[in-house]
């Protein structure tokens, strides 16, 4: 069978077109729309981390720990009182340090990508299960937010960061480098550039993203856990890959990634619709990714 | 061309997105009327003769479907839908909040009229509220929080005590009370903290000369856990004897790991709860692991409370409904297992 990267989008077209009427049919269309929308914007702002540091040539593992960890300190200090801001600027802080020691290991130490997000993934996760003594931190304070228009603004967020994503990466010289660290990183060293500034400035605009998924999380389950979005590791992935992103190869297109995303929703609704087993979702996630990367080598032979 | 159709399409579902996922209103205010007309019509339903539902779905959310104690209740459950003609589906959220109320709000869009909630704590109210608000009846079990139409739970510090008497009993009679204790149980969540804490009392209180040398948490319900801790605690600890553990998944584990270490069932103790087959085959076959807290079938309880709750009958919001259950030592464990 031969695979063609451009197929990859008519493959998401043909199973958004085919669940609407299918989840439609469900009923329930009022609460449906909205928890679509709600699981769109939860993975979503992920989705556009990742792939921002994907197209910079740093396939990112530990994107889900860094999160939840966020989670964790963000809960720890509302549970202590302190304002939900100041709260969410030691989030930040604590995402864009990630940030730095990732960029710091892959560009400096030149450790393996993969290896590097890989290791960092545990590193994070024992040190946030140590933060918490009680393993989950319940915090009232954020579940005032839940039914409020904080979605809508969400929404307009995520459009406009998508905007600002595509901005970059095709207008500004930052893009062209990103694109360059991902196709060829020796080339961009040769070229005199700093490549530790550019993952620097890549994973900390990233970590602005991963900062609004873990409020999202905060949002729904009103706690901070190292098991927030733990889950959904793959399915981001996957919504990357579907969403055209290149493995590194620094290739795919910023917009695609409501598509992807939009497919993964699709397809989890599906799945409890049709009663199809809790792991279908994770085989289809690796089956799913395998392909978008078989598209991607054959799209590169030619 | 394509890539210009591809841009157009993608646009299309982006307008589509907006015009139809930004709603003025909470899906729990635009349908709470809808709730309330519901509910009215039950009760009515209710004043009369309670005919059997014919026609429903049932969601069971489990924090894991990997472990024979939550294996056990999902294939109950299934089994009394199956019977009633209902409608099942079982989600397992790997004990992720935030997969949780995803799968609850996607019961929900499927259809479910009553999901049974085996969560961990609070962080699901609000998934749980807005299924409340469509009609949906959901049963909480094995934990309380605030939303829920009845809740099935027990006494988890009783359920402690019961199984640290099983082990300081033991740790009396076969090792004249010199007892060297490891507890396994877990911080993740309240209920579970509130059985460690009683395993701990029940051991102190029947077993006073009996040492308590650690209390580790090893997560709720991770497969293999047991058994890297039991061998840590063993190299660790070695006069070790006896092992209270919060769950079967973890003591099962630990008494094969004792029982590679060479240490046989009349020099080693291993309690627990849950009443697991695999845990009830120890017992019977005079391994380390010498009793466990059974649960009655959890299936067949959920599935009569789910059809009560379809049929319009209320529960009052304090009163928790408590799941029975029985100390299995070897000298009861063949009323509960039969050897193949």
């Amino acid at each position: 069978m031969r695979i063609r990267f451009n197929s990859i989008f008519a493959i998401n077209f043909i199973i958004l077109l085919g669940s609407i009427p299918l989840i439609l049919s469900t009923g329930h269309n009022g609460f449906l729309l909205w928890s679509f929308r709600r699981q769109f914007l939860t993975l979503a702002f992920s989705v556009l981390g990742v792939s921002f540091e994907m197209l910079g040539g740093m396939p990112d593992l530990a994107f889900s720990a860094e999160i939840a960890a966020a989670t964790c300190i963000g809960a720890v200090f509302m549970k202590n009182g302190a304002p939900i801001p100041f709260a969410l600027l030691m989030m930040l802080l604590m995402l864009l340090l990630s940030g730095a020691v990732k960029a710091l290991l892959v560009s400096y130490v030149r450790i393996n990508p993969l290896i590097t997000t890989f290791a960092l993934s545990y590193i994070i996760s024992g040190i946030g299960t140590a933060v918490l003594d009680d393993g989950v931190i319940g915090i009232n304070s954020m579940r005032l937010y839940f039914y409020s228009g904080v979605w809508d603004l969400l929404f307009i967020l995520f459009f406009l960061c998508l905007g600002f994503s595509c901005l970059v990466m095709t207008k500004t010289y930052l893009g062209r480098y990103v694109r360059m660290l991902g196709e060829d990183e020796s080339v961009l060293r040769q070229s005199g550039m700093s490549v530790f500034r550019i993952r620097l400035l890549i994973n900390s605009i990233a970590a602005v993203f991963y900062l609004i998924s873990a409020i999202i999380y905060l949002l729904i389950t009103s706690s901070g856990s190292m098991y927030n979005g733990i889950n959904s590791t793959y399915r981001i992935l996957g919504a990357v890959f579907l969403s055209g992103i290149g493995f590194m190869t620094g290739k795919g297109n910023l917009l695609f990634c409501f598509l992807g995303t939009s497919v993964i929703v699709a397809l989890e609704i599906i799945a409890t619709e049709f009663r199809l087993p809790y792991y279908c979702i994770n085989l289809l996630m690796g089956i799913i990714i395998i392909l978008c990367c078989m598209g991607e080598i054959h799209k590169n032979r030619r | 061309m394509k890539k210009r159709l591809a841009l157009l399409m993608a646009g299309a579902l982006l307008a589509m997105a907006a015009l139809t996922g930004c709603t003025r209103q909470s899906p729990v205010e635009a349908t709470t009327a809808a709730a309330t007309e519901a509910e009215a019509a039950e009760g009515e339903a209710a004043e009369g003769e309670a005919a059997p539902v014919e026609d429903a779905k049932i969601g069971f959310l489990a924090p894991t479907l990997q472990t024979e104690f939550f294996i056990n209740i999902d294939s109950g459950l299934k089994a009394e839908c199956d019977a009633r003609g209902w409608d099942y589906v079982a989600v397992s959220f790997d004990n992720d909040s935030a997969t949780a109320v995803t799968s609850i709000e996607n019961m929900v869009t499927s259809g479910c009229n009553v999901i049974v909630a085996m969560i961990s704590d609070s962080s699901c109210d609000d998934a749980l509220a807005a299924a409340q608000a469509q009609g949906v009846k959901i049963i909480e079990c094995g934990v309380q929080t605030e939303v829920y139409d009845v809740c099935l739970n027990t006494d988890q510090y009783a359920t402690g005590v019961a199984i640290g008497t099983m082990a300081g009993e033991w740790i009396n009679e076969q090792l004249g009370g010199e007892g060297k204790v490891v507890v396994y149980t877990t911080y993740q969540n309240t209920d579970m903290q509130n059985r460690g804490e009683g395993i701990q009392q029940g051991i102190k209180d029947t077993a006073p000369d009996a040492e308590i040398l650690e209390v580790v948490d090893i997560g709720k319900d991770v497969v293999g856990m047991g058994t890297t801790t039991t061998e840590t605690m063993l190299q660790k600890y070695p006069d070790l004897n006896c092992i209270a553990a919060y769950g079967d998944a973890a003591a099962v584990e630990s008494n094969e790991a004792v029982k590679a270490a060479g240490k046989s069932g009349e020099e080693f103790g291993i309690f627990s709860c849950d009443g697991t087959e695999q845990a009830l085959k120890a017992i019977a076959d005079g391994d380390p692991q010498h009793g466990t807290v059974r649960f009655d079938d959890l299936g067949p309880l959920m599935a009569e409370y789910a059809e009560r709750l379809l049929q319009g009958e209320t529960f009052p919001k304090d009163e928790v409904i408590s799941t029975p259950s029985t100390n299995v030592t070897a000298e009861n464990v063949a009323e509960f297992y039969t050897a193949e």
